[in-house]
């Protein structure tokens, strides 16, 4: 782990999570994740959270670091954050998913169109947009 | 990408519906993995002065599932809890001092309305003074069940809603 993180309490958060909001308001609200989203370059934290996900995780104190890691990515809320989500960000396990489709749903900056790859002629608004995204891996669609 | 996080548990849904036939959608998770069995150990319940934990800790159950599905399974979306209480009927309690035992209380979020927790009265003590003596019995996460003062717990930023099953339906 490369970054410090209050990780006593978070562990506490993460202990008594009934929910995925509960989780993920608590997270943001801590000052180490802020920390991290405010000073910490986002390719930073998110080569840190691939190495985090590309070994085992065998302890909470691993677990809740990745959830750290993960909110702090989404706080964010730049293009590369998007983009994490779509690849490397796109962890089925556990809480993952849905603080991920919090982020879709009400995090995503105020610009951003959300287009199903499977009905693109029913786009998702987000938000007043000037650019789309698709869910697919390989596009980007912006509009003027 | 692969994410490997020790074996992880199988999860599946119980088939449930409310009393109007919607099905309530839940998930339920068979098993603690070792890790977590460990790390729980390191909660600081003791922080938790009036508060008396019971049982071991389990992911098969959290307090939604423990308020509305008999300690079945999870349920976790605030949706779905809105239309339990609607279609169960279960009646608002506005005021505090009229709550009874087996009432249900819910912890919502004032920022988002996530309820954030659920569990039920299992003290009442009411008098003219204004604060009334309150314990409520609810599963925290995939921690342990407590019985607790109605504040003393580990969520916070809330308002509380009780809510009682009156069954006014049914008229004598």
């Amino acid at each position: 782990m490369n970054y410090n993180i209050n990780l006593n309490e978070l562990k506490d958060i993460y202990t008594i999570s009934n929910t995925a909001p509960f989780l993920i308001t608590n997270f943001k609200a801590d000052s180490s994740v802020q920390y991290l989203a405010e000073n910490e370059p986002i390719d930073n934290l998110i080569n840190e959270f691939k190495y985090i996900s590309s070994k085992e995780i065998t302890s909470m104190e691993e677990l809740v670091y990745a959830y750290a890691i993960y909110i702090a990515i989404l706080l964010k809320r730049e293009d590369k954050t998007d983009h994490f989500i779509r690849s490397d960000g796109d962890i089925k396990f556990e809480w993952f998913p849905s603080i991920r489709n919090i982020y879709i749903e009400k995090m995503r900056p105020t610009n951003v169109y959300y287009i199903d790859a499977k009905s693109p002629s029913n786009p998702i608004i987000a938000n007043g947009a000037n650019f789309f995204y698709t869910n697919s891996e390989s596009q980007e669609i912006t509009i003027q | 990408m692969s994410f490997i996080i020790g074996d992880q548990p199988e999860v599946t849904g119980i088939t449930l519906v409310t009393a109007a036939g919607n099905p309530i959608d839940n998930y339920r998770i068979f098993s603690l993995s070792q890790f977590e069995r460990n790390q729980f150990n390191d909660y600081n319940q003791s922080k938790y002065l009036l508060t008396t934990f019971r049982c071991n800790p389990s992911p098969e159950y959290n307090c939604h599932g423990m308020s509305f599905a008999s300690r079945r399974t999870n349920i976790d979306k605030a949706t779905v809890i809105r239309t339990i209480l609607a279609d169960d009927k279960y009646k608002r309690i506005d005021n505090i001092k009229e709550t009874l035992i087996g009432d249900i209380v819910l912890y919502v979020s004032v920022s988002d309305g996530d309820i954030m927790h659920s569990g039920t009265l299992v003290l009442c003590e009411h008098s003219d003074a204004d604060l009334s003596n309150i314990r409520v019995l609810s599963k925290w996460g995939k921690y342990k069940e407590a019985i607790h003062p109605l504040r003393e717990t580990g969520y916070k930023d809330y308002k509380l809603e009780f809510y009682r099953l009156t069954h006014e339906h049914y008229e004598l």
